[in-house]
């Protein structure tokens, strides 16, 4: 797995499934109160061919597969239908919200769009980086990968993702049964399918910036803190490939 | 390319050829029965299954025994603008075309057609506008519009975005990737699903630049064409050397 950040001091190794937390500290002298914590998902558990634990799919349908030798999450979206939540989608609501999953679910149903699955082990995330690999293969309708975040209890959230049809990077709003458009990245990047790339989201207070390949492509002064679950992002008949999601959290 | 000993059976046809039985697969009226017989004898002879989910796929879009398209009017101005005969059957995409050889409109432009095309560039202008699609028009309406988009490069921009944006159900994702794949080689990038193939001077086929070769099969299989060795098989042997 790839370190994201040199900022990192303390890594913390969840390994999902069991809910056991490593935590490792990777620099002598660091401070714990202000340290930054790494949680990079772990896809030891996961079985091929299977529907990921290490992120539960709320909407979509999401599997496990491997690619050269290595485990990765598969959003395959050959078998999206318009309006389709994932199977299961009130158990997996319950699991990550308990009793108020219910309002979550009604907004996801309205989002079954953008096929989401959420990162099991990160209870929330306000400040930080969020980091992932993704690689696409294809999709007739739409070729996106994106990172999900500020996901609340009610279903909205915040999303900044690759459209390999549109060849940028775009945050968007998810509110109230609504997507809005936020900001686009500063240029367009023809991306070949078949590559892996990096996207990253960095938060820090209300300001958000996007990379691509370690490359800023966008700025933006959200309107609020964040404050929510993480996790994978896609748009209907996308087949993206996702690896190496990790979570740096620093202080505010 | 992959291509059986029996394809050589095909080598020699002439360019015409390959447009003539394009027009014999996809149903359009302008195909002569002898194309229609040599589209099955490269058929037979490259393995191409029409009881293959692809061929069902196609075939099921384009289902319009149910006669459920809203606006009669413009779906026999398309028809009639794009050469399509009323009552002609739309017939499967073979997944695969020529650079500069695409299939397009037959016949002279007129003045018909260029109030249509108008139109078009209208819709395509304005973003609240319904585009022709298949509950507007039907598939026969959508085919027809695939094929007189085909000249014009924005307006064929503009219709791959509507068509993406109107889904699967609306826009066949056969036609959809054909005409994405002709945008990106025009525009100097690699195809995604394989359905280009340039031609040399000495008449030999050869498929355009492609991206990930090693999950073009999934994206075909995604959009509803026959896999890529089968296709470049039937290419081959229809017009190529």
């Amino acid at each position: 797995m790839t370190h994201l950040t040199s900022r990192t001091t303390l890594l913390v190794v969840a390994t999902f499934g069991v809910g056991a937390v490593h935590v490792v500290p990777t620099a002598a002298g660091a401070q714990p109160a202000a340290a930054a914590r790494t949680v990079q998902v772990d896809l030891a558990r996961d079985r091929a061919g299977h529907e990921p634990v290490s992120f539960l799919p709320v909407v979509g349908h999401w599997v496990v597969a491997t690619d050269a030798g290595r485990k990765v999450i598969l959003a395959d979206g050959r078998a999206w239908k318009r309006g389709q939540p994932a199977g299961g989608l009130a158990d997996k609501a319950r699991a990550i919200y308990g009793a108020r999953h219910e309002e979550f679910i009604d907004n996801v149903k309205a989002f079954a769009y953008f096929p989401i699955a959420v990162a099991r082990d990160v209870p929330s995330f306000a400040n930080g980086d969020i980091a992932l690999r993704f690689k696409m293969i294809g999709g007739t309708l739409d070729r996106c990968a994106g990172i999900l975040f500020d996901l609340k209890s009610n279903g909205d959230y915040l999303t900044v993702r690759f459209n390999g049809t549109e060849d940028n990077v775009v945050l968007w709003t998810f509110n109230g049964g609504r997507r809005s458009f936020v900001k686009r990245g500063t240029e367009n990047f023809p991306l070949e399918l078949g590559t892996w790339h990096e996207l990253r989201a960095s938060v820090h207070g209300t300001a958000f910036t996007a990379y691509l390949d370690g490359k800023l492509v966008l700025e933006h002064t959200l309107t609020a803190p964040v404050s929510g679950r993480v996790g994978l992002w896609s748009k209907t008949d996308s087949m993206s490939e996702f690896a190496d999601f990790a979570v740096t959290s620093a202080a505010r | 390319m992959q291509c059986s000993a029996q394809c050589g059976a095909g080598r020699g046809a002439q360019r015409a050829i390959t447009a003539v039985a394009f027009l014999a697969v996809i149903g359009h009226p302008a195909a002569a029965q002898g194309a229609t017989r040599a589209a099955g004898q490269v058929a037979r002879a490259c393995g191409r299954d029409t009881t293959g989910a692809w061929y069902r796929r196609q075939r099921a879009w384009a289902d319009e025994s149910r006669h459920d398209w809203s606006d009669d009017a413009l779906r026999s101005a398309l028809l009639d603008a794009a050469g399509l005969g009323a009552s002609s059957a739309v017939g499967a995409l073979p997944g695969f075309e020529v650079v500069g050889e695409q299939l397009t409109a037959t016949g002279a432009d007129s003045g018909p057609r260029t109030r249509l095309l108008d139109s078009l560039r209208a819709l395509a202008r304005n973003r609240q506008a319904p585009w022709p699609t298949r509950s507007v028009v039907g598939a026969a309406g959508v085919r027809a519009v695939w094929l007189l988009v085909a000249r014009d490069t924005a307006l064929s921009r503009t219709a791959l975005h509507r068509m993406m944006e109107a889904g699967p159900d609306e826009s066949p994702p056969a036609a959809v990737a054909t005409l994405e794949d002709r945008l990106r080689i025009g525009a100097g990038r690699k195809q995604i699903y394989g359905t280009q193939l340039s031609r040399a001077a000495d008449g030999t086929l050869a498929l355009a630049p492609l991206e990930d070769r090693e999950h073009v099969d999934l994206r075909r299989e995604a959009a509803g064409l026959p896999p890529l060795g089968q296709t470049l098989c039937a290419a081959r042997a229809l017009g190529g050397r």
